[in-house]
Order: structure tokens, then C-alpha cells, then sequence
């Protein structure tokens, strides 16, 4: 039996879903080249000088029950969740960051005011914890959104994830290390799997609730269908050459930030000043212990 | 009140002996600078502390591989640098014992306050003893240096880097014109022994070496920078010179100094002679005291030579004769060597005292007229050298062990500890080595124990402390230390310097020294100015006024 072991630490899973989505209906991939003619493209650009690179982490400090008698009582998750811009122009510093908490619900709630800080309340549309989870998800990225704004522009900024609350900002790159989608259809698929390191495929554009150009980059050799593999996305409010010209500078700049596998457990997808960035705001989160224990407190000062 | 250098760390823990502190942006905290802080303590009451930087260190933070430094520095991974500094406490005003709470601002101590940090505030009556880093003075209370509350200074550090003795001669410059002596200055003494090269003979004369510079440390210190004014240099005389010259190469007016026969029997110095750690275990310890007893009768002459039982001794030749004569003949044997004294012991007894004639005969004579001029005279001059330099070990102890001997019993007669008379001692192992006794060793064992009250102040110095008899050691309140090799300085004789500093004491280059004092909890580094007086012919300007060739006829 013949097998690979994926480069990823498996607490993180993979970063290729083992059951892609089929999304290849959605997707135009002759835009830049006819399908015909898919290659890998070595991106002829020498790299921007000046990337910011954006990112958020979240935590759940704890599970809260709100009382609404008779009925049983409503479930909410207190969060807290950072955002944060690192500028890579000959040094990394980071440039901007952001904390916020919030109480996440449906029901009908009140701000929690606690020693390490206030949760106010972010409604929800449901109840179940994946609705719960994706609105701290959102409000994470209005946070992102608002942080990269007030980072000030720069050549490139690449936001960590999908482009979706950033794409109305210059610049702004969405930079997708996991694969849960297949966007290529199988005649294609080849080209992906044989990407060399340092190049990517032709642009394509997928089309949702709204359209964007898309590529495949592969950053380095690693082990796995996706080793290395990452997809960018770029809004479509431009001409194909454009796009062809952000795509080429993009794939030239990244391959350098790329970390090495004994560094980080998601190597090399997640990169250097993004993996610094995400422990840095992890730090800025707060101990989740008093964040805990200034939640009980809280409780029992309203009882 | 300076601005603000940096916070009390909360990361490590903060204790009111040792705290750490984050260093500022746009600030720095060197080794040694001195900081202050304030705590307001839930009864409104204010503590001051203080304290000296023991330690400093810069990290990366936010890097967990070594390898990430390149990142960061390749502008890839985002890193701040931090910079923190361990800080000593050394007073706490009042005296309330609690920890800098984290996130205190703390600033460097300046003028006054740094004052209070190191005790200089509370010292009366204090002496320069050096520069900190930064120029400002540093200081010994003088307290504990004259007998009132300890005394004696000691000073450990490798030879070749010099700066034992010139230390030594630093500090007696400093003491004699600071002006803490006060009335006392005049009638003040020291005793140096010389023991390396010529080193010592130009005490007197300016140094031609000393630039403004180095002058300008000595007027920050208070210090003139000048010679000493008031030096007598003795020196033994040639070997096989009738006239007994000084066997000195580099200035002319050195006076020889030698004892006559008589004083050598008279006043018991015939122990002095056998003085070496190997004599310590000798049978013939008896013999030495019988014979020293027996020599007690001998008869003076007008120029200085005894007659010992009826036979007139004018060399020292002459004198081991006689005493070999005595214990050797039946006759005499008994009374001279002691009864029931084997043959063996006395022929040991004999073939050291002929075997110390060659060295002792330049030192012990009455062949040459005059004798009084050549006696060693502390009172003549502020500062009496005695150059030990062209002596065998056994001749450097009994000139040592004599000298020491005398002065002591003379401060010992006086009674008068205000006008001290210090003695600075180097090669102190030689003198007082950890094992054994001797009549030196016992002499210096004496000053150590009793001196303190009597005036006298030993300046010893050694290249390794932990070969010198542990209590001359624990006996000396200011402890100096200079270079040390690595090993030495991990030997419990130097608990009293802090890790940090044992390590800088292997590092620290001429001119500094580690000087820990009773009242300060930490150490202090410090450097002292260029000598002002020559340590070395070429170095002396010349000529001086009075200080030209010695009339080459006076002695006729």
C-alpha cells in the first residue's frame, strides 16, 4: 500500500476536504486562457514590497444559559475575538489590531459587564450553536474589514479566508488555505494536481452572491492532493489583464512567506507573518480563565 | 526627578530583594546604573526603593525558533524586541520590606537620590574610592576603614593586569588628600611593601603619562593629581657592598636599611628566619627559641655589633658561626640547642641558618658605620616604602615579619588608634598562607584581629584569596576584587559578589575593580584614574626639585 502523510497537524484536519463540493457549474475557467490551453504559469513579477496582511482569531469564554421564565432558558456564547494587520515592508510589525467581545444569542439579552471587559450583546439569526459560531465568525470579519481599513492602504492586502467583507477595499486579496470546494472541472483537475512550486493555474471566475477571479498558487512542495495549495480570490470589478497582473504579483510575493513545517502546524499554507499575527492576537484575547471567572462574578452580582 | 526608564516586570516574579524591569521604548538600562521607585502602600504610606542593575536582557518576543531571528529580521515575521534588567535592591526607605508591585515606573537615580540608593547619604565621614560608568563618585565610609567599625581592605586579582598595588596606592592617596583624615592627616602613616620591580620607588614623583583627561577624573573624585609629597624609600643594600648602597637601578637617593647583630638578638628575630610553611613542620622549632633565648645575652657595642659569650659578632656570617659553634660543641649543646636534643635536629637547625647566611648577610650586619641611618623609620615620612623586590622568599618574610612586628608594637605602645598606620601588603599567600603557622603569619593574624583597635590597617592584597588565611580574609570589611580567572572566581571566598559579578570579574579590564563594602548589599564596579605619581622610572618626569644624584661623597 502505497501512502502519504499530510504535512498539516491533524488537530487542524486537512487543508483539502475529503469530500469537495462540486462547484465546477459556477465556474469560468476560459477567461484568461481556453480551457484547452490550461498550463501552470510562472508568475513574471518581482513581488510587492509593501503587503499587509490581515487577520482575526476567535475564543469562546463560556456557554451562557439566559433566563427567560417560564420557558427554558436561552443559549448564548460569550466570546471574545481579535483583529489584526501586520505591514511586511522590509520589516513585520503589526500595524493595527482590534478586541472585541460579544454575547452571541437569538433570545433577548442584555450587555454583560465583567472586570475583563463588557460582552455586549451581537444577535443571532438562530439558536443552534453553528448559528451561534457564525455570527461570531461575522462579526470577526466586520472587525477584520474595520482594522485593514484603518491600517491604510498598501501594493497588496492579503486577507486571511475568503475576500467577502473586505472586497470593497484596494488591494484586498482573499487568501483561502483550506480547499472545501471544487471549482475546476475534471479535465482540469491535472493541471491543479501537477502544479509546480511557485506557480499557478490560469485565473477563473466563480460566481456566487457575487463574482470574483480565483487561482490556485502552489507556495512549496509538500506532501498531500494539497500540499502547499492555497486559492486567491480578487473581486471582478475588473478587466481579465488586471486581474492576470494582480495574480502574477500576488503568486510572486507569497512563496517567501510561506513557513516551514516544523514551525507551524499548518505549513506552509499558513504563513509566517499570519501565524505571528494569529499568537499575537491569541495573546491579546486575554487569559480565557479570568475571562471565566469574571463571567461568574457577573452572574452572580445580577442574581 | 528623572523621567520614567521602564516598569516593573509582572512576568517574573518581583520580590523586594531582586525585581526585574521592563526597559522603555526609546530607553536603555546599562549594567550598574542605579534606579528608583515608589510604592504607596494601602495606608497611604510611601516606600522608597532603590536599587543597581545587575543584570540585562533582550529578546525577541513573539519568535519561538532561534532560526526566527532571520524572519524577523527578513521582515516576514512580526517581533518586538524587549529589554529587561534585573535590578538588586539595596534600600528600602522606610524600612518596610514589600515587593515593587508589576507595572511600577521606575527611573534612574540621580544626584541625591542615587545618594540614598547607595548609602552615601548616611556616611560622615566617607572616602572617593572611584568612578562609577558614569563619572560620578563612588564611595567607602571611612567608618570602616579606620577601626571604628571595621576595618582593613583586600584585594584579590590576577597579576599582570597591575592594578593590585596601584589600587592599593589609589586608595592611599585618596584617604591621605580627601581631606577625611582631617587633623589626623599629619601624623597618619603607610607602610608599603614593595615587591614587584621598582615599581614603587617614584611614589613621589608625577607621573609623565597623566594627561588632562585622567586629571580631570581625579577633580571629579576631589582628588589633586599629584604625587605623593612625603616618601621615604628604603631598600636592602647590595650584596658584598661595604658602603651597603641601596641595590636600587633606577634613582639614587633610596636609603639602604639593614639590623645590626645586636638588634637581631636583642629583639628575638632569629624566628623571623625560619618562617617557611616547611620550617612550620620542622623538629627544630625548639632549637630556634633556645638558641633566640640564648642570643638575649649578648652584649651591645658602640657600633652596633654584640659580643656573644665573650666573642664579638660583626656579621651575620660571623653570627651563624657562633651559633653553629654552640649547638654543635658538647659544651654548649645543652644550654644553646636544649637537652635532649637529637643530633639530627640540630644539623637541620644548622644547615638552614648557613644556608640563609648568602640572603640574610646583606640584612643583618655591623659592618658599616652609622647603623641608626639604616634602620627603617615609619615616622620620618607619611609613607616609608620598603622594596623587597631583589629579596629570596625567606629574606622578603624576615623583612616583612620584622618590620610588621615592630610597628605593631609600637602602636601597640602608643595606644593611639586615631593616627592609623596602614600597610599595604601584596603577595599576602606568601605571608599568610591558609595552612600553617608562622611568626609572620601570627603577626598578620594579629593586625587582622587587633589592629582594627590599635590603628593599624592592612591593605593586603592577593592574586587568589582562597590560598590566604581565611580569617585576614574575614577580618577586612572593604573587599576588592580585580581580574580573576574563572575558577578562582567560582571559590566561596568571593560569595560576597553576585553571580553577575563573579562572571564581570573574570572580564573586567585594568582600571576597574568590584569593591563591596559592609553597608551596601551589592557591589560596586568601579574605575579609578591613571596613577598620578610614576610607577616606573621612565614614567617619572624629571628632575625633581631635591630628588638629583646624592652627593657621591657624603659617606666619607
Amino acid at each position: 500500500m502505497k501512502f502519504t502523510v499530510e504535512a498539516w497537524d491533524s488537530d487542524y484536519g486537512a487543508p483539502t476536504d475529503p469530500e469537495l463540493t462540486d462547484a465546477s457549474e459556477n465556474v469560468d475557467v476560459s477567461i484568461e486562457v481556453r480551457s484547452e490551453n490550461w498550463r501552470p504559469i510562472l508568475p513574471d513579477d518581482d513581488g510587492a514590497g509593501d503587503i499587509l496582511f490581515v487577520d482575526g482569531v476567535r475564543r469562546v469564554d463560556a456557554t451562557l444559559w439566559i433566563d427567560q421564565p417560564p420557558d427554558f432558558p436561552a443559549f448564548a456564547l460569550a466570546a471574545t475575538y481579535a483583529a489584526g494587520a501586520v505591514r511586511c515592508n522590509g520589516g513585520a510589525v503589526l500595524e493595527e489590531f482590534a478586541v472585541d467581545r460579544g454575547l452571541f444569542t437569538s433570545a433577548p439579552a442584555e450587555d454583560v459587564h465583567t472586570t475583563v471587559g463588557t460582552y455586549g450583546v451581537k444577535a443571532t439569526k438562530g439558536t443552534t450553536p453553528e448559528e451561534l459560531w457564525l455570527g461570531i465568525q461575522q462579526r470577526m470579519g466586520s472587525l477584520e474589514a474595520e482594522v485593514t481599513r484603518a491600517a491604510g492602504g498598501a501594493e497588496l492586502l492579503v486577507v486571511d479566508g475568503p475576500l467577502s467583507h473586505a472586497r470593497d477595499i484596494d488591494n484586498a486579496i482573499g487568501y483561502v488555505k483550506t480547499q472545501k470546494v471544487q471549482y475546476l472541472p475534471l479535465e482540469l483537475r491535472q493541471v491543479l494536481t501537477s502544479l509546480p512550486a511557485g506557480y499557478r493555474t490560469p485565473l477563473f471566475v466563480t460566481t456566487t452572491s457575487w463574482s470574483r477571479y480565483s487561482w490556485y498558487l502552489r507556495l512549496a512542495n509538500h506532501a498531500g492532493p494539497a500540499g502547499g495549495l492555497v486559492r486567491c480570490e480578487i473581486d471582478a470589478d475588473r478587466t481579465v489583464t488586471e486581474a492576470a497582473r494582480i495574480a502574477n504579483r500576488v503568486s510572486a510575493s507569497l512563496p517567501r512567506y510561506a513557513s516551514a513545517r516544523h514551525k507551524d502546524p499548518r505549513a506552509p499554507q499558513n504563513l509566517y507573518p499570519i501565524g505571528g499575527l494569529e499568537r499575537d492576537l491569541r495573546h491579546r484575547l486575554g487569559d480565557k480563565e479570568r475571562a471565566m471567572r469574571a463571567l461568574r462574578i457577573a452572574s452572580r452580582a445580577v442574581a | 526627578m528623572t523621567e520614567m526608564v521602564g516598569r516593573v516586570l509582572g512576568t517574573r516574579e518581583s520580590t523586594p530583594l531582586e525585581f526585574w524591569v521592563g526597559v522603555g521604548e526609546g530607553e536603555f538600562l546599562q549594567l550598574d546604573d542605579v534606579v528608583a521607585l515608589e510604592r504607596v502602600l494601602p495606608t497611604g504610606e510611601v516606600v522608597r526603593m532603590f536599587g543597581t542593575v545587575g543584570q540585562v536582557v533582550a529578546r525577541h518576543e513573539g519568535a519561538r525558533f532561534d532560526s526566527d531571528v532571520f524572519l524577523i529580521e527578513d521582515g516576514i515575521l512580526p517581533a518586538e524586541v524587549s529589554e529587561a534588567a534585573q535590578v538588586t535592591a539595596t534600600r528600602f526607605e522606610p524600612e518596610i520590606f514589600v515587593p515593587p508591585r508589576p507595572g511600577q515606573p521606575v527611573r534612574i537615580a540621580e544626584a541625591e537620590e542615587r545618594e540614598q540608593a547607595l548609602f552615601f547619604d548616611r556616611m560622615d565621614r566617607r572616602v572617593p574610592v572611584g568612578l562609577a560608568r558614569n563619572g560620578a563618585p563612588l564611595w567607602v565610609n571611612f567608618e570602616f576603614v579606620n577601626g571604628d567599625r571595621g576595618a582593613h581592605v583586600n584585594i584579590s586579582g590576577i597579576s599582570g593586569v597591575a592594578t593590585k598595588t596601584s589600587y592599593a596606592t589609589f586608595l592611599l592617596h585618596s584617604l591621605f588628600t580627601s581631606g577625611v583624615l582631617g587633623q589626623a592627616a599629619i601624623n597618619t602613616k603607610a607602610l608599603i611593601f614593595n615587591v614587584k620591580g621598582e615599581d614603587l620607588l617614584h611614589l613621589d614623583r608625577v607621573n609623565s603619562r597623566l594627561d588632562d583627561a585622567e586629571r580631570s577624573r581625579y577633580a571629579d573624585l576631589g582628588l589633586p593629581s599629584t604625587p605623593f609629597t612625603s616618601v621615604g624609600l628604603y631598600a636592602p643594600p647590595r650584596i658584598d657592598d661595604p658602603r651597603a648602597t641601596a641595590d636600587v637601578a633606577t634613582r639614587p637617593d633610596v636609603t639602604s636599611f639593614f639590623w645590626s647583630i645586636h638588634e637581631f638578638c636583642d629583639q628575638d628575630l632569629l624566628p623571623f628566619l625560619f618562617a617557611d610553611a616547611e620550617d612550620d613542620r620542622a623538629q627544630y622549632t625548639t632549637v630556634v627559641y633556645n638558641v633566640m633565648a640564648q642570643l638575649r645575652h649578648a652584649e651591645p657595642t658602640e657600633t652596633g655589633a654584640a659580643v656573644i659569650d665573650g666573642v664579638k659578632v660583626r656579621t651575620f656570617r660571623e653570627l651563624a658561626d657562633v651559633i653553629t659553634e654552640r649547638v654543635q660543641s658538647d659544651e654548649h649543646r645543652h644550654r644553646w640547642a636544649g637537652p635532649a636534643i637529637g643530633t639530627g635536629t640540630i644539623n637541620a637547625f644548622v644547615r638552614r641558618l648557613q644556608a640563609s647566611v648568602r640572603h640574610l648577610g646583606r640584612l643583618i650586619r655591623s659592618d658599616v658605620p652609622d647603623p641608626d641611618r639604616h634602620r627603617i623609620d615609619l615616622d620620618g615620612h607619611q609613607v616609608t616604602v620598603v622594596d623587597l623586590h631583589n629579596l629570596n622568599d625567606r629574606a622578603k618574610r624576615f623583612v616583612v615579619g620584622v618590620t610588621l612586628r615592630k610597628a605593631f608594637e609600637e602602636k601597640e605602645k602608643a595606644g593611639q588608634s586615631e593616627e592609623l598606620l596602614m600597610v599595604v601588603l601584596d603577595e599576602l599567600n606568601k605571608y599568610a598562607p591558609r595552612e600553617g603557622t608562622s611568626p609572620i603569619k601570627e603577626i598578620l593574624l594579629d593586625i587582622a584581629e587587633r589592629g582594627r583597635s590599635l590603628g593599624v590597617i592592612l591593605f593586603g592584597a592577593q592574586q587568589t584569596a582562597s590560598e590566604v588565611e581565611r580569617r585576614i580574609i574575614a577580618n577586612s570589611s572593604i573587599r576588592v576584587v580585580g581580574r580573576l580567572d574563572s575558577a578562582e572566581a567560582a571559590r566561596e571566598e568571593y560569595g560576597f559578589l553576585p553571580s553577575v559579578h563573579r562572571q564581570r570579574a573574570t572580564i573586567v579590564k585594568p582600571g576597574t575593580m568590584i569593591l563591596s563594602q559592609p553597608e551596601i548589599p551589592v557591589p560596586l564596579v568601579l574605575e579609578f584614574p591613571f596613577p598620578a605619581w610614576a610607577t616606573r622610572a621612565a614614567e617619572a618626569v624629571r628632575p625633581l626639585d631635591g630628588a638629583g644624584p646624592k652627593d657621591p661623597f657624603e659617606d666619607l
